[in-house]
């Protein structure tokens, strides 16, 4: 196993300037220098990927745990199936397809699980009552008291859209993926991608919209 | 109409009449159905994105619906991020190296094992023909039955003497059920 465990036999310096090179490198250089043997390159794809990855499953599931593990799942795959990536097509669209199934994969076990189902539902009750934690001195308090009861408005709305709208929404406006990005991951025609975007941004409008007069 | 004061791009519709039929002629069902590439930019026509333009800016439900949109948006992108948990490439390495230690050539394994099938099954139907020749030497010819639902199976009669009238299968067909013509003699 060439990854991340594979531990080159060089200096501190010289590891950390190979990094910095990394770093400067776009995904598919990337993913050609890992092919090419280069282990680090992919620590520098989980490094860039992780964050992004975490917090858009996170969006389609809600459950940050489940979330976190499902992305390892997704590293797991890429490094596993990284030699069949078809270096013509963007890795980023690659990684978050692999993210995306994984994603509904989870949502429609959940459904067949009421008791993980129950679960969830227990955890985010118990996020809702937890107490308040004034972040800025500067702000009066009825601000800041607006300002999370917005977040948390918002955290719902997004809750709230159907499935397939949401994931739609979530790569569109939080992930700033294109059209033709979108249908890829979401394995959908890009008519069908511009409907769900309208739906999900009409049904989110709604949603909010009473709240921010 | 409320709340018009706040959105500075709404414009007096009348003020849209004066402007010519260039930017008139988009309902609010057409505005919003083109509404998601027009905020994304994709909208290739000249023409549909000036109408759009005006529409926006004449129609106090759609400007609502622009604004309270791109407001949500904002607030949802102004949430904090999640951070992966501080053990998470620890994690990520343990189950990587995990992975490694599993079988090698497991993804690989699918035409191997389809091979293997084949040839088992190959085997088994190669057995099979030659069992079924051998056997054939010895096969015997199996009684064969014979049905005649006029003949009694079962006698009657209450004494130890077999019915010989019973076993003949040259009698005429009875006209009646067995019991009665098993009595009739």
């Amino acid at each position: 196993m060439k990854t991340l465990l594979a531990k080159p036999q060089r200096t501190a310096g010289e590891r950390s300037a190979a990094a910095r090179e990394l770093k400067r490198l776009d995904d598919s250089r990337l993913v050609a220098a890992y092919l090419e043997g280069r282990s680090e390159a992919f620590d520098e794809l989980v490094e860039r990927y992780q964050k992004r990855l975490l917090n858009f499953v996170y969006r389609t599931i809600g459950d940050r745990e489940r979330a976190e593990d499902l992305v390892q799942e997704v590293f797991i795959r890429v490094h596993r199936h990284i030699h069949r990536f078809d270096q013509t097509k963007k890795f980023s669209t690659w990684i978050y397809t692999i993210a995306s199934n994984l994603a509904k994969n989870e949502l429609r076990n959940r459904s067949r699980n009421p008791l993980v189902l129950f679960q969830t539902i227990k955890k985010n009750w118990e996020a809702d009552h937890r107490p308040l934690q004034f972040e800025d001195v500067h702000h009066r308090p009825d601000d800041l008291y607006r300002k999370r009861q917005l977040r948390e408005l918002v955290e719902w709305a997004v809750a709230q859209l159907p499935e397939h709208h949401r994931q739609v929404f979530v790569l569109r406006e939080l992930e700033g993926k294109t059209y033709e990005e979108i249908s890829e991951i979401v394995g959908c025609n890009l008519g069908t991608v511009k409907s769900r975007l309208n739906r999900a941004r009409n049904r989110f409008a709604q949603l909010v919209a009473p709240y921010l007069d | 109409m409320r709340n018009l004061a706040r959105y500075s791009r709404y414009i007096d519709p009348l003020q849209v009449d004066r402007l010519g039929p260039a930017v008139q002629g988009m309902d609010c069902k057409e505005f919003l159905e083109r509404y998601s590439e027009y905020r994304d930019g994709r909208i290739c026509d000249a023409e549909i994105r000036r109408r759009m333009f005006w529409h926006l800016r004449s129609c106090p439900r759609c400007a609502r619906y622009d604004e309270v949109l791109a407001a949500g948006v904002r607030v949802l992108r102004s949430l904090a991020q999640l951070e992966p948990s501080s053990d998470f490439q620890k994690t990520l390495k343990t189950r990587l190296s995990e992975a490694a230690l599993a079988p090698v050539g497991l993804p690989q394994a699918g035409p191997v094992a389809a091979a293997l099938l084949l040839a088992a099954a190959a085997t088994l139907f190669f057995l099979e023909g030659v069992a079924a020749s051998f056997s054939e030497q010895e096969r015997k010819a199996l009684p064969v039955v014979v049905v005649n639902p006029g003949v009694p199976f079962v006698s009657f009669a209450s004494g130890e003497d077999p019915l010989p009238w019973a076993v003949s299968l040259d009698l005429p067909e009875p006209s009646g059920t067995a019991a009665r013509w098993v009595t009739a003699p």
